[in-house]
């Protein structure tokens, strides 16, 4: 990737252009405290009714309705949903498998990109963003925050991270599902490359603890097509085990078992109402990013 | 039981090994490739292992397979059926072996006359069915047709009639017509007998057979039949030189013969000098076994006109024809020369022609002595007819005319002696265009090592350097020192005495043409030669005078079988009539490029030769035996086998050996073509089984 006016690695003057007019509206209800585009669960004062209930003593009287005391001949309290802002928790794969590449960028660039942007995107639209890096355990944690130095601190932490160690998701996630108290959303950047029944449990973990979970599914181009001819020892990027593997023969088998793979995760995504979006280094991030965030505010 | 006929190609069969090793190689070598999504190509690499190996194996038995097939098909594997199973329809040919040592006589019984007993039996032991062909190895039955035939009573009879040529016969030249015979055979079953003396000079290396010779060979069953016992006592006259004074009358006839013995006792006998039916002188020679010797004896040249004579051994042994060896000059009562010299009025001291005359005659002037030249001098403009001569001495200054040129080329060519004195070195570009060199047309020359030619007798070479060693060494830059090439006229060989710093020919004697041409180039850039300038050289111009007049009377002998040449292309359109020692007299056309060329040389002796004006053509000629045919030590039956290229040759020496031999000839049949197509079967299978695998690969892409 070329050197960008913003001064950070992953967050390129691209992707700044293009996440201009767009913004991640949470699907859900998540728990905010500063005001933004998110509806809370908390009805407070805003402008948006929610709902009546009858007045009980120490309610603020401002907020009775008269009309329906008209009607009704009861005292009614207008109750409103609360703008709130998002909170949003990016984690980041860095196991090495994360360190494959077979174009220009690895996906773990591909995904500290895919961070990035994110990032700026929630602090732009006043939101609070995280960002968790792990392995098989936690590497680094940064708590929301929404100011650009906040941001500041996520880019620097992004490009400072080496993916390295082997993939550990669905213990991390369990550890984080327990840590993160308030709901919000979070977003998982990864190969997946683990026990998928245990990734689904982790995931259903979050879910149970009310987050929104999107999911960018991080593969290379060449681990989607095998295009490899000749026979070859394929050594494992986390493990260094030797297979070696005449393509012609593999190929079919390999791309089978992948496709399961996928499939797999597409289904329980979709069961345990998960976003999953498939990302293919090959294509440019910010296009694979704004084409998804386009589709998502389409559909509301 | 198996056979192959190429057994050499066997050695392909390690070729099969190469499929293998680049497996091996290719396993050994697999590039690493780091890669992250292994869960899934450590499945699919478990679940496809097997096919994978099975594909590879069968792919790898299937070019090892087709490695060894072709190894196999080139080899040429022969199934020999069992021994007695009916042989029909086999071609055979007889190679019969009738050079002239086939004429030898042992225990009373020539080699020639076993040798018909084996072709009769050979030719008896023929089933029906069967064709077949006769070939001989010498001349002139060696160029009689040869075709298979199922006439075997006409193949008898032209058996009988052959007879023992005076020829070195050509075993490599027969096996390559039976060769060709085979070649364009149809039959399964092919068979060659030989019927030789073995000969060790006659049977020819294998290697040296022509490659198609032997191709055709391979397979063909031989049965070769030995005629000849242990060398059998041969004593004979191998070469012969004749050393004249010009021939002239009243001069010396030296007659040097080679004679050889291969007698396992030292041998005693006399040697006799013949000269035209009388015989002049004898010696008693003593060999010790195994050796040669040169015996020298002289007669006096008595008269003029045609001299024909022989060294003669008189003694009984195997081979009679080489017992004697036969010369033939013209004998001459002076030495006719002419010295044509320039019309420039010089002062007489100042010519070469004044010192030249001096050299020849050296009595002229005093009247006292007999000079064996009879010169004249001539200036350019009176030369006249030049056919009366025997030498012409040409003094070169200023330009000759061109009347002049045409008769000295004339002269030349019809066989005179021309000895020119240059005005410039005639290898300079420039020179006279009517050198003979250039006349006859000179396509190439090659150095004709260890040709020994009479001129050797003229002390040049290194010879005349050790005559002017004595010399200031600037002398030498005025003197050419000669050397003897072959030259290559197309048709005719010629021999070429050709200046030994650069090798421009100066001297030829062709013998097609008998032109003899010698050019002294001395001090080119002086007006006269330095014919004067050392009284070394005047000795010189004396003895080549007498070679070039000795060297016309005797022509170089011709080996039996070998063609004579007689006359150039267009001397003689209407031919020559020559007369054979037998007394037949025969025309003898021109052949299609118009040169002279006599071919029936089987019979030895002196043959005359004249023109159809009655005038006499040179001396004739004369054929002796060719000596490598005296030499009868033989070859082992093993050697016999090796040369013949055909290792499982069957050498047998009697009738009865012979049918044991053609019992035990087992009937073949050939399995290359098979093995071929099963080359071409598994190549298919090959290429459809790579197809699948690369197809896999493709379709998955």
């Amino acid at each position: 990737m070329p050197a960008n006016p913003t001064g950070y690695r992953f967050l390129t003057a691209n992707a700044v252009n293009r996440l201009q007019n767009l913004s991640l509206v949470a699907r859900t209800v998540v728990d905010g405290f500063v005001a933004g585009l998110h509806r809370s669960p908390y009805h407070g004062f805003s402008v948006e009714f929610s709902e009546h209930r009858e007045y009980s003593p120490g309610d603020n009287l401002r907020y009775i309705d008269w009309q329906a005391y008209g009607r009704t001949d009861r005292y009614y309290v207008k109750q409103f949903e609360e703008e709130t802002n998002l909170r949003c928790h990016i984690l980041l794969d860095a196991s090495a498998s994360m360190a494959y590449g077979s174009g220009e960028v690895t996906k773990f660039e591909y995904g500290a990109y895919l961070a990035a942007s994110l990032a700026y995107l929630m602090i732009r639209q006043r939101d609070t963003v995280g960002l968790v890096t792990f392995d098989a355990d936690i590497r680094s944690r940064i708590p929301p925050g929404a100011t650009t130095a906040h941001l500041d601190r996520l880019l620097v932490e992004l490009e400072h991270t080496r993916p390295s160690f082997g993939t550990g998701i669905a213990s991390t996630f369990h550890a984080l599902a327990e840590n993160i108290k308030k709901r919000g959303l979070i977003i998982v950047i990864s190969d997946l490359f683990d026990d998928e029944r245990e990734i689904f449990r982790a995931l259903r973990h979050f879910r149970h603890k009310k987050h929104e979970v999107i999911i960018f599914h991080v593969l290379d181009r060449y681990e989607l097509t095998f295009p490899f001819a000749r026979i070859s020892d394929f050594v494992d990027a986390e493990t260094r085990e030797k297979i070696q593997a005449d393509p012609r023969y593999v190929r079919r088998e390999y791309l089978k078992e992948l496709n399961a793979f996928l499939d797999n995760l597409r289904r329980g995504c979709a069961e345990g109402f998960i976003e999953y979006v498939l990302a293919d280094t090959a294509v440019p991030f910010e296009l694979a990013l704004t084409s998804y965030l386009d589709k998502r505010k389409r559909l509301g | 039981m198996m056979g192959f006929l190429v057994p050499g190609f066997l050695f392909g069969l390690a070729l099969a090994a190469i499929p293998l090793v680049i497996h091996l190689i290719y396993r050994r070598k697999a590039p690493q490739v780091v890669f992250a999504a292994t869960r899934f190509l450590k499945v699919a690499a478990r679940r496809t292992a097997r096919r994978r190996r099975i594909d590879n194996l069968m792919l790898l038995l299937l070019r090892m397979l087709l490695l060894a097939l072709l190894a196999f098909a080139l080899a040429g594997p022969v199934v020999k059926r069992a021994v007695g199973s009916p042989r029909a329809g086999c071609d055979v040919v007889i190679v019969v072996d009738n050079s002239m040592s086939m004429s030898a006589v042992e225990d009373g019984v020539s080699r020639s006359s076993r040798a018909k007993q084996a072709v009769d039996a050979a030719l008896s032991r023929l089933k029906s069915g069967d064709l077949a062909a006769l070939i001989a190895t010498a001349p002139p039955d060696a160029d009689g047709p040869a075709a298979f035939t199922p006439d075997i009573s006409g193949l008898r009879a032209r058996a009988a009639r052959l007879c023992v040529s005076n020829a070195r016969g050509s075993l490599a030249a027969a096996f390559g017509r039976a060769a060709a015979l085979f070649a364009g055979s149809a039959s399964f079953e092919k068979l060659m007998y030989v019927v030789t003396d073995l000969q060790s000079n006659s049977f020819p290396d294998a290697k040296k057979l022509a490659d198609e010779t032997r191709t055709a060979l391979v397979g063909v069953d031989t049965v070769i039949y030995d005629c000849g016992a242990a060398a059998p006592r041969n004593i004979a006259v191998t070469g012969l030189s004749v050393a004249t004074q010009g021939g002239v009358v009243g001069t010396a006839l030296e007659v040097t013969a080679a004679v050889s013995s291969n007698s396992p006792v030292e041998e005693t006998f006399p040697v006799s000098l013949l000269a035209n039916g009388e015989r002049l002188a004898s010696r008693a020679v003593t060999l010790a076994p195994g050796s040669r010797s040169n015996v020298s004896m002289s007669m006096l040249v008595a008269r003029p006109g045609p001299l024909s004579g022989a060294v003669s051994i008189e003694t009984s042994d195997a081979v009679a024809a080489d017992n004697r060896r036969f010369f033939r000059l013209v004998a001459r009562d002076r030495i006719r020369a002419l010295i044509l010299k320039s019309d420039d009025r010089t002062p007489e001291f100042d010519d070469d022609a004044f010192f030249l005359r001096r050299a020849l005659d050296p009595f002229f002037v005093q009247g006292g002595g007999r000079s064996p030249f009879d010169v004249a001098v001539k200036k350019y403009g009176e030369a006249g007819d030049l056919g009366g001569y025997d030498t012409v001495y040409l003094v070169l200054r200023g330009r000759l005319p061109d009347v002049l040129a045409g008769a000295l080329a004339d002269y030349a060519l019809a066989g005179g002696n021309l000895v020119v004195f240059p005005a410039a070195d005639p290898s300079a570009a420039g020179g006279a265009p009517w050198l003979p060199a250039r006349l006859l047309g000179v396509k190439s020359a090659r150095r004709a090592t260890g040709e020994a030619f009479s001129i050797s007798s003229l002390d040049t070479g290194d010879a005349l350097l050790a005559a002017f060693a004595e010399e200031p060494p600037a002398f030498y830059n005025t003197v050419h020192v000669y050397d003897y090439w072959l030259m290559d006229l197309g048709d005719a060989p010629a021999k070429v005495l050709a200046r030994f710093d650069t090798l421009d020919p100066a001297i030829v004697a062709s013998s097609a043409s008998g032109a003899r041409v010698v050019l002294f180039a001395l001090a080119p850039t002086r007006t006269m030669s330095a014919l004067p300038a050392s009284q070394l050289f005047l000795p010189l111009v004396y003895e080549i005078s007498y070679h070039l007049v000795a060297s016309s009377g005797v022509l170089a002998e011709v080996f039996a079988g070998d063609p004579a040449w007689l006359a150039a292309p267009g001397r003689f359109p209407r031919g020559l009539y020559v007369t054979s020692p037998d007394g037949r007299e025969r025309l003898v056309a021109p052949s299609e490029n118009g040169a002279v060329r006599y071919d029936d040389t089987d019979l030895l002796g002196s043959y005359r030769v004249r023109s159809d004006d009655a005038a006499a053509v040179g001396a004739g000629f004369c054929v002796n035996a060719d000596p490598a045919e005296s030499d009868l030590s033989r070859l082992h039956a093993s050697a016999a086998r090796r040369r013949a290229a055909n290792p499982s040759a069957l050498v047998v020496s009697s009738v009865p050996a012979l049918d044991e031999a053609l019992a035990s000839l087992k009937p073949a049949l050939a399995l290359g073509d098979i093995f071929l197509y099963a080359v071409v079967a598994v190549a298919m299978f090959e290429c459809l089984a790579a197809n699948r695998v690369s197809g896999r690969s493709a379709g998955e892409k």
